[in-house]
């Protein structure tokens, strides 16, 4: 099982046009059971993409749905310290026995509560879409 | 304490994803001891910039 704030990998997950991806990493901002268009979830999570060089990472944070974050593994020396970056505004929906995945890690308190702010926020200005092709 | 936002907002419906797989989404490579479980990631934010506004 997973909780609030970790790092998964989903080994397959299908898009909202329904294109199969295989082995992403997300971010878990929800871990209650619930319902959404009549079908069980019991995951919410935003996709975690790495930023590949300067010129990527300032083309993606223009963007204020996109959450920076850094790599700071301490178990060993971040040799391949990639930062990566959050898309706050996509909630995908997954319901664990449909899928295969597995824990690696976990995001901080602090980055938790910057992604429900901003995601608040998004809500607020109706920028918040929505992936269920995965349950 | 970590702020949590309440169930209802993740049960509201929205508009869905549109053109998710024409977007740039890169894979993230971990090292085999993450992937393996041996070890655990953890993210934090930037570090915030020095002096104020």
């Amino acid at each position: 099982m997973c909780k609030y704030g970790d790092i998964i990998i989903v080994e397959k997950y299908r898009t909202e046009d329904n294109v199969e991806m295989t082995r992403h990493s997300f971010i878990v901002v929800d871990d209650r059971e619930g319902i959404i268009k009549g079908f069980s979830y019991d995951i919410v999570a935003n996709v975690m993409s790495s930023i590949k060089d300067g010129e990527h990472r300032k083309k993606v944070l223009k963007r204020i749905e996109n959450l920076e974050i850094t790599q700071d593994d301490r178990d060993c020396s971040p040799e391949n310290g990639k930062n990566a970056f959050v898309k706050v505004n996509q909630l995908h929906y997954f319901n664990s026995s449909k899928i295969s995945y597995r824990v690696i890690g976990n995001v901080t308190e602090e980055v938790m509560d910057k992604i429900m702010d901003l995601m608040e926020y998004l809500d607020d200005i109706g920028r918040l879409v929505i992936n269920t092709n995965n349950l | 304490m970590t702020k949590r936002l309440p169930k209802s907002f993740f049960e509201k419906e929205r508009a869905s994803i549109k053109n998710e797989s024409k977007q740039e989404i890169t894979c993230i490579s971990y090292p085999k001891d993450v992937e393996s479980g041996k070890k655990r990631i953890i993210f934090t934010l930037p570090p915030k910039p020095k002096g104020g506004a």
